[in-house]
């Protein structure tokens, strides 16, 4: 059964079209993350599957009932939102229990409910307190109280978390997969920051331009892009990608100093050949691109030109057919600056796109 | 936890209630539209309508063109009306910005009493016109109020009767006035030059310009816009004045005091012409529309400019 | 000599400073005169005022004029004191004051949290409204008041003010509540709050000072006006505003008392006058927000 299932959506805001033809659904328990840059629509989605803004065409479907034209109130979700939108008039308490309230259920029972979500969150003590009296942190903890408290069928996070400091963004997002994990409740996770995107989901939505660019969990969307945009949209550093020309089964490399005819696995020889174009976009990311371990046949000499220490990685900067790449090395082999170093490429794991519609190809 | 509480989940709404819940917000803004569109524009165009008829005590519905006006054209009292509103809104103005502009440069030199004095210099315009139309008649009486006063010291020879003499009387509604508005046109320029980054001050300061030299060649000039607002509103205020006159001075002596608001009132429900007295207020909102159209003409503009970049 | 304040800014020495608390104390006393004189003079008796001096305490203090004022002055033909005309001007201003405060409110809420295709039109209209003279309204709302027989009534003039502050009302709720952020309104539908739960619970709990802001506007404009009050009532069923002046010139008998005119002009001030000290900052607030576009 599908907790959430939307079917061919679209959302026009006048003559602006926001999303296009968008086909999710979502099994129970799921934890769904839509991710995508800003302006790409993430709000507008979510905020369609809570009923505060009307759908222009398509079907949305909750619990296996169509709800385009259902209020909010009709909908059996809880949301919560990147400003906390607590009510300021209202204590913690009271603002956990305001759905409650308009949902007619006893005075009795809406306190042993406050009692227990904030029991959960660790909130006890600042039952009595306004919002203006509580901290970032502590803010975000009431409004997923006060979801919460709602029991709802599907939970709806519009970036939940990036009000937050870094150090406290780390330690809520644990705090929200636990809570997942307990409730089992299915969650719609609005972000875009990729880490919290790749740790927290089941599945992944990369959205760009009002669309679903792929739909995946996070090993595929990372391990097998459906196009340019999302392989280069996850992952930091970015994937490189660099333009060659295809022919006879390798593709053509070379850096300032060397050149190299690389290789490739036969599969993707194969669909390369079928795709018939010689010039394609090679994507590899930095971690397959790394410093040749004694066997040179199929390295390529590249002049190190940049190095990134980070700590646990190194990151080494160089051109590639006139394009900037990233290298990954471990600290302990990583060269100095100027050095030319032998790279060895992951065929395996490289991918490869169609130059002008940044299809995936192999 | 699902078990220890029953789901509070959705609530089922009836067919009635979802349409009640998607009208509600447009219903409630159905009486004040309606409201404007009848009050405010039906109004308007009706008495724009009764200014082309010949209506005199009773509104008609003969269409008598442009007669109205031309009746208006021809009277004396109209034209003194129109000459009393301008010598008295230049005046207003003029006085109203220079006072305003200077009291609230001299608070704005971290002065330690300010709140009470602001407090003092804007409680005027919580007054209705009238009193402060009956203070002023009573100050200005000559034989007891200032004048009287001033004579008693010793200054025998002083005069100040402009308020029963017909060429000056005018200027006794200016002094009220402005007595009345001036605290407010201090809290505008107060507000704007609270507004203006004092490091600009400082470093021109650092520059070398003295402190007057800034005021004059920087502050003053950034305080356009104040400018601009307080103007408008002092316009339409003088426009649209009427309280004031009545109590102060009924218009007298004579007409001499008259503005085209009281020659409105007068003609329009006193001497039962409201065609003419529908021509006057018509001729005042086009006053007001004037003095009205720098700002939205500005304002176009800044829209303007702001799209295109 | 001139030295750099706390705020780095060079300003004049000590005789400057004096100089400008000279003036500054000096415009204090001629915004106060009139004040002043119109306390001192309803204290005093008619022998007094006519030869004292305008600015002399009153010796001794009198409070005849006060009561005069209140009950007996001649008001044009009848001489019952403005005391009734306080209690009209009560009775049209509260409700002219609650229902367009009200009605400021939830247009404002609606122009702001519920926006629909034409919210802007109906807004536009409104604001429009505010830019006309009065003198533009009088003759058809004279007419349209005789229709629905409303003519020198309180309840006439209820309506006519509640109408004209609307404008003004929904202007200032407007402009706060779009700096109310939207996702509170969201969570409260969310939480299963609709139009009207929304707003009783979560806006209006929090619109204290632009409700403030709007009832002392109002209050001042409403308390205040002549205009309306002498065009659309007669005799008994005028404001104290037309009282007031109808006491001051329509000087039939005798002799002119002029410490009965400056007592029924406090008494007619003083409503506001408490007002304006009680609640100045929300009185300034108005007054610049109306000012903009008034
Ligand atoms: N009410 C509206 N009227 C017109 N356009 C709108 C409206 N709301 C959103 N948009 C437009 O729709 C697009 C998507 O907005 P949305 O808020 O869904 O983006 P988002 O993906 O949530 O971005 P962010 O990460 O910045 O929150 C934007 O281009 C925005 O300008
Ligand atoms: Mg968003």
């Amino acid at each position: 059964m599908a907790v959430l299932k939307i079917d061919n959506v679209s959302k026009t805001f006048g003559e602006t079209r926001v999303l296009e033809d968008i086909n999710i659904a979502m099994a129970e328990g799921e934890f769904l993350i839509l991710v995508g840059p800003s302006g790409c629509g993430k709000s507008t989605l979510l905020n369609m599957i809570a009923g505060l803004e009307t759908i222009s065409s398509g079907t949305i479907t909750l619990d296996d009932t169509p709800v385009n034209d259902r209020s909010p109130r009709e909908r059996d979700i809880a949301m919560v939102f990147q400003f906390y939108a607590l009510y300021p008039n209202m204590n913690v308490r009271k603002n956990i229990e305001f759905g409650l309230k308009m949902r007619g259920v006893d005075k009795g029972e809406r306190a042993k409910t406050v009692e227990r979500v904030a029991k959960m969150l660790q909130i006890e003590n600042l039952l009595d307190r306004k919002p203006a009296q509580l901290s970032g942190g502590q803010r975000q903890r009431v409004a997923i109280g006060r979801a919460l408290a709602r029991d709802p069928a599907l939970f709806l996070f519009d970036e939940p978390l990036s009000n937050l400091d870094a150090k406290l963004r780390v330690e809520m997002r644990t705090e929200i997969k636990q809570l997942h994990q307990r409730l089992k409740t299915a969650m719609v996770y609005v972000t875009h920051d990729q880490i919290e995107a790749m740790t927290l989901g089941d599945r992944i939505a990369v959205m760009n331009e009002g669309r679903v660019q792929q739909l995946g969990t996070p090993h595929e969307i990372y391990d097998n892009p459906a196009n340019r945009y999302v392989a280069g949209f996850i992952g930091s550093p970015a994937m490189n990608f660099i333009e060659c020309e295809f022919a006879n089964g390798s593709v053509r490399l070379s850096s300032p100093e060397a050149s190299l005819d690389l290789a490739l696995p036969e599969a993707t020889a194969d669909k390369l050949a079928k795709h018939g174009q010689s010039k394609v976009v090679m994507g590899v990311r930095p971690e397959h691109l790394a410093p040749a371990d004694g066997d040179e046949a199929n390295a390529l000499a590249c002049p190190i030109e940049i190095v990134e220490p980070t700590g646990p990685d190194t990151y080494l900067l160089t051109h590639i057919n006139d394009i900037e790449v990233t290298a990954r090395c471990t600290p302990s082999v990583a060269p100095d600056v100027g050095t030319t170093m032998p790279l060895t490429f992951d065929t395996e794991r490289a991918v490869f796109f169609d130059c002008q519609s940044d299809e995936r190809i192999a | 936890m699902a078990e220890s509480s029953p789901r509070a989940g959705k609530i089922a709404a009836t067919p009635w209630r979802r349409r009640l819940d998607r009208w509600l917000p447009k219903v409630s803004l159905v009486p004040s539209g309606l409201a404007s569109l009848i009050f405010v524009y039906g109004f308007i165009a009706w008495t724009i309508w009764l200014s082309l008829t010949n209506s005199t005590l009773l509104p008609t519905n003969n269409f008598a063109g442009l007669r109205q006006y031309k009746v208006l054209f021809q009277l004396d009292i109209w034209w003194v009306s129109v000459a009393n509103l301008a010598i008295f809104g230049i005046l207003y103005v003029a006085i109203c910005l220079a006072i305003g502009l200077f009291l609230a440069i001299m608070l704005d030199q971290k002065i330690r009493a300010e709140g009470w004095l602001r407090t003092i210099y804007l409680y005027p315009l919580a007054l209705s016109l009238v009193v402060t139309g009956v203070v002023w008649k009573w100050l200005l009486n000559p034989s007891l109020g200032l004048q009287h006063f001033v004579q008693s010291l010793g200054w025998t020879g002083f005069s100040f009767d402009w308020l029963i003499n017909p060429h000056m009387a005018i200027y006794t509604v200016v002094i009220a006035a402005v007595w009345q508005a001036s605290g407010f046109v201090t809290a505008l320029f107060l507000a704007g030059l609270r507004g203006i980054d004092s490091s600009i001050i400082k470093a021109a300061q650092i520059d070398g310009a003295s402190l007057p030299r800034v005021y004059l060649s920087i502050i003053i000039p950034s305080l356009r816009p104040v400018f601009f607002s307080a103007i408008i509103l002092l316009v339409s205020l003088a426009i649209k004045s009427f309280d004031l006159v009545i109590a102060l001075t009924n218009g007298g002596p004579g007409y001499s005091t008259w503005l085209p608001a009281i020659f409105m009132y007068d003609f329009g429900f006193n001497r039962g012409q409201i065609g003419l007295g529908a021509a006057a207020a018509t001729l005042m909102m086009a006053a007001v529309a004037l003095a009205m159209l720098p700002m939205l003409i500005a304002e176009l503009k800044e829209r303007r400019d702001g799209r295109s970049h | 000599m001139a030295g750099p304040t706390e705020d780095g800014i060079q300003r004049g020495g000590p005789i400057a400073r004096l100089l400008i608390y000279g003036v500054l104390v000096l415009a204090a006393l001629y915004f106060l005169m009139p004040l002043y004189v119109m306390l001192i003079t309803s204290f005093k008796t008619l022998p007094q005022i006519s030869h004292g001096n305008l600015f002399s305490l009153p010796a001794p203090f009198s409070t005849g004029a006060w009561s005069s004022a209140w009950s007996n002055a001649c008001t044009g033909s009848d001489c019952t004191g403005l005391h009734r005309y306080f209690w009209n001007s009560v009775a049209f201003t509260v409700p002219a004051v609650a229902f367009s405060t009200l009605f400021g409110a939830i247009n404002g809420y609606v122009l702001t949290k519920w926006r629909f295709r034409g919210s802007e039109l109906v807004f536009g209209l409104l604001l429009g409204g505010t830019f006309v003279p009065f003198q533009m309204f009088l003759l058809p709302m004279a007419r349209v008041l005789g229709l629905i027989g409303l003519d020198n009534s309180l309840a006439g003039l209820t309506l006519v003010h509640t109408v004209y502050g609307i404008a003004f009302t929904t202007l200032f709720c407007r402009n706060y509540y779009v700096t109310i952020p939207d996702e509170l309104v969201k969570a409260a539908r969310i939480d299963g709050a609709g139009f009207i739960a929304t707003f009783r619970h979560v806006i209006l709990p929090i619109s204290t000072p632009i409700l403030m802001v709007c009832v002392i506007w109002q209050f001042t404009q409403i308390w205040n006006d002549f205009l309306f009050g002498v065009v659309f009532t007669s005799g008994s069923e005028h404001p104290i505003t037309v009282a007031l002046n109808n006491l001051v010139n329509t000087s039939s008998t005798g002799v002119k008392r002029y410490n009965v005119d400056m007592a029924g002009a406090i008494i007619t001030a003083l409503p506001t006058l408490v007002v304006y000290i009680v609640a100045g900052r929300y009185f300034m607030r108005g007054l610049t927000a109306g000012a903009v576009k008034g």
